[in-house]
């Protein structure tokens, strides 16, 4: 076996272009050699030169704010619900599904963990499961009606936003705000650890565990085919509606996650409470195609997205841009960087 | 073919270069009204690149391209076109959600003061689809409705609509069943007659042999020989092609399955074509399922594999009972590689991951982790074994399409299973790639794998298979065991 796995590594190497078997060149359209140089070039790092120079002009506008480590922190906690969504967000993309419901599914978590202390006299860790336990349900619900094929994942998780949002209104008596939380509530998002807040430590986790579930599980690599081929996937043996059905239960944990950080940020569930972090996610998630060129959903891609967009976010307020002008932005370039993306997909 | 009269198109010491990848040294080509040229030589060895260099697709980076002896510079495959150079590509580029007048005419339809002449487009539409033969298809359907097959001839049509002097066919048959491929050679024939200049692609050599007045082989690049009309012979060609020692050699016939043990055993197996299929298949057989397109081949392949339900009777695979789903077939140790390779691979995967998909679960750490230095082991020693060249870390669409062949059937050998199914596994591979395949299919059943392969050409079964059975509407009309001949596919599947 050493032997063949030593022939093995030499299958690597390119071959060359004497080799009778030389596949044929893929796209050979135009010019190549220079200019097809330049154009691989800019389709790798496009988006983060674009990161890059958003992040000068900020910096140039607001150097007393924008540039103080105090504005660092405060940009990695306003990323962390986004980071934590958007990688949920991308095991559902990956699978050729979509997820609409997570706002929605944040406040029913949200107003369930909150309840358990303000009307059940529960303490901080039962609320924490409680909320974690209605995401996972969520997804799982989200999931097992997607797994049926009878309608597009847009349209079935649409839907259930309303649902989700409903309950989450008619639980907390007509939206009103409940904030009777315990101090061990606040606390799980308040401390930090080594100067860092916890929301930016948990977001880091949940990311690391993101990337290694798609990059290092057969779950992962499942997800890929799926993602990839769906056809092909059923026949290779995977089972695509089970599979796809967990990446929505992935999805609806980090919606409980997210819906503990923020009530405990802000000490009370309010119906807005997901209010702004809609889009974000799928920003983050978008921009990661495009990330050196990956021409597919990745965690690596979707983490340095959710930081652009957490920066935009912040650098808008820092320079004193009115919110309805983020919107607009932030809207805007979704539509940039979904042109960016299928084009990096098409190529790739 | 006079050949004094000037060239319509004609090639001087042509290179074209892709970056450090020479893929033509120096070619020089020419061709005359009414000749029709056939191209052959292995994937890679420079037919496409060729035909987009005069089709103006790309710019040569050396030599000269003449139309009518002028110098010409293509910018654009639109000053080719002007100046009478038609290309149909090898891959299907209709848009499927608009009509097919739409399609045939896009970018110049009848028109008067901006608005479309309906009626004028329907009429020219259905004279162009008549010119190929689709005289029952409705121009105003969308193009999503037709058949892959009705899909081809009508991107054929629409270059012919052009009315081009030269006609560029990359590979028209290679998608196409052998019958269907057939309907392409008198077109082709009276295109010629009428003056038009012809260069046929093809790996389908015995077309090539009815169709070509004159053979233009291309090797690594280079051109490799040509042969005129009354040299043209099989052995001629595939001599040019890349050597003697490639033509393959027909099977020995083995006569081990009479005390072999029964592997599929199916009694009334049917389907929604497919009815009253008696199969009783051995280990280690390689059993052929011939017949004419639309006589059911591909689904009773299907209907075996558990990857569409069956209607009506039993099937029992393995000892287990019949399959109801993919995933219960890959489970008992059974693969199915569908028709054309874009059903089978991952693109956005590496080659290396392609052909482990498949039993991703069984080579994890706790059945969970991907061991992947084990997974890499594995792909670069079956990438041996099936000998596949190419980047084992780069995505599969890198692979040329034979190799890409050989990376999905990697996929079931890894894992591997006891009966292997595959509609046309050899349809758009050059014959190297192909004899490879075989060759590889040959030790599979050697080493007492069951091998399942539906198949529109008589001439490959007979070359492969030990025994045929020949569909004929649904049923199967014959049972044919080796030696047997192509006559003897094509006499059954004609029979009634």
């Amino acid at each position: 076996m050493t032997d063949q796995a030593h022939k093995a590594t030499s299958l690597t190497e390119p071959a060359s272009p004497t080799s009778a078997n030389a596949p044929e060149p893929q796209r050979p359209d135009g010019a190549r050699t220079g200019m097809a140089f330049g154009r691989h070039w800019i389709q790798r790092y496009a988006t983060l030169v674009g990161f890059a120079i958003m992040v000068a002009a900020f910096w140039i506008a607001e150097p007393a704010v924008f540039g103080t480590l105090d504005n660092m922190r405060s940009i990695l906690e306003l990323a962390a619900p986004i980071l934590i969504l958007a990688a949920g967000l991308t095991v559902v993309l990956s699978n050729g599904e979509f997820d609409l419901s997570f706002p929605g599914l944040i406040g029913l978590s949200a107003v369930v963990g909150v309840q358990l202390m303000s009307d059940h006299g529960a303490n901080a860790a039962v609320a924490i499961v409680g909320a974690l336990a209605v995401g996972l349900a969520g997804g799982l619900v989200a999931g097992f009606l997607v797994s049926l094929q009878r309608a597009s994942s847009f349209i079935v998780t649409l839907a259930l936003q309303t649902v989700f949002t409903g309950i989450a209104l008619g639980l907390s008596g007509g939206g009103s705000t409940i904030a009777d939380v315990t101090e061990g509530y606040i606390s799980v998002t308040f401390n930090r650890v080594l100067g860092v807040p916890l929301p930016i430590v948990y977001a880091a986790v949940i990311v690391l565990a993101a990337f290694v579930l798609m990059r290092f599980t057969v779950f992962g690599r499942q997800t890929l085919a799926i993602g990839s081929n769906p056809g092909a996937a059923r026949l290779a043996g995977i089972r695509v509606g089970q599979t796809r059905m967990w990446g929505f239960v992935v999805m609806g944990l980090c919606a409980g996650i997210a819906a503990v950080i923020l009530s405990s940020q802000t000490g009370q569930f309010s119906p807005d409470l997901a209010g702004g972090l809609f889009i974000p996610p799928f920003v983050a998630a978008f921009f990661g195609i495009s990330v050196l060129a990956a021409g597919r959903f990745n965690v690596f891609g979707t983490t340095v997205g959710a930081l652009f967009v957490a920066t935009l976010q912040t650098g808008l307020t820092i320079v004193g841009a009115d919110s309805y002008l983020a919107n607009i932005v932030i809207g805007a370039v979704l539509i940039v960087i979904l042109f960016v993306a299928a084009q990096s997909r098409t190529q790739a | 073919m006079a050949t004094r009269e000037q060239p319509v198109v004609a090639l001087r010491d042509v290179e074209k270069a892709y970056g450090t990848v020479q893929a033509l040294r120096g070619v020089s080509f020419e061709i005359h009204a009414g000749e029709v040229i056939g191209m052959v030589g292995a994937n890679g060895a420079g037919k496409s690149t060729l035909n987009k260099v005069i089709s103006g697709q790309t710019a040569p980076t050396g030599g000269e391209l003449l139309v009518d002896g002028e110098p010409v510079n293509f910018a654009h495959p639109r000053e080719a076109l002007a100046a009478g150079i038609a290309l149909v590509p090898q891959e299907l580029s209709l848009i499927e959600d608009r009509s097919v007048a739409e399609n045939l005419f896009l970018g110049r339809m009848p028109k008067r003061l901006g608005f479309v002449l309906d009626g004028e487009l329907q009429a020219q539409s259905r004279a162009a689809l008549a010119r190929v033969g689709l005289d029952d298809i409705d121009p105003t359907v969308p193009a999503s409705e037709l058949t892959p097959v009705e899909q081809r001839l009508v991107t054929i049509a629409e270059a012919i609509s052009k009315q081009p002097r030269v006609l560029i066919l990359d590979e028209p048959s290679a998608a196409l069943p052998a019958e269907t491929a057939a309907r392409l050679e008198p077109i082709i024939r009276s295109l010629a007659a009428d003056g038009t200049a012809v260069i046929y692609v093809s790996h389908r050599l015995a077309e090539i042999q009815r169709l070509a007045h004159r053979v233009f082989a291309m090797r690594d690049g280079r051109h490799a020989g040509d042969l005129a009309r009354e040299e043209i012979t099989i052995d001629a060609m595939v001599q040019l092609v890349g050597g003697s020692a490639l033509r393959e050699e027909p099977r020995p016939v083995v006569k081990t399955r009479a005390d072999a043990p029964v592997v599929v055993r199916s009694r009334g197996l049917g389907g929604t074509l497919v009815h009253d299929a008696d199969l009783q298949l051995h280990r280690g057989e390689i059993i052929g399922i011939g017949g004419l397109q639309g006589s059911g081949r591909s689904e009773l392949l299907r209907l075996i594999g558990g990857i569409q339900g069956r209607s009506a009777g039993d099937v029992d695979v393995l000892g287990g009972g019949a399959l109801e789903t993919p995933h219960a077939a890959v489970r008992r140790g059974v693969g199915y590689v569908p028709e054309g390779r874009k059903a089978m691979t991952f693109p956005t995967m590496s080659v290396a991951a392609n052909s482990t998909i498949a039993l991703i679960t069984d080579i994890s750490r706790m059945r969970t982790f991907v061991d992947v230095g084990r997974e890499r082991e594995l792909a670069g020693g079956i990438a041996e074994r099936v000998r596949m060249v190419g980047d084992l870390d780069a995505p599969i669409t890198t692979l040329s399409g034979g190799n890409q062949q050989k990376a999905c059937i990697s996929r079931w050998l890894l894992k591997g299973v006891k009966l292997l199914l595959l509609d046309e596994p050899t349809v758009g591979i050059d014959v190297h790639a192909r004899a490879g395949i075989h060759q590889l299919l040959r030790e599979l059943a050697a080493e007492g794998t069951t091998i399942v392969v539906a198949c529109s050409e008589p001439e490959e079964l007979v070359l492969l298979c030990h025994r045929v059975f020949v569909m004929v509407e649904g049923g199967v009309a014959a049972e044919l065991e080796a030696p047997f001949n192509v006559e003897q596919v094509v006499a059954a599947s004609y029979a009634r």
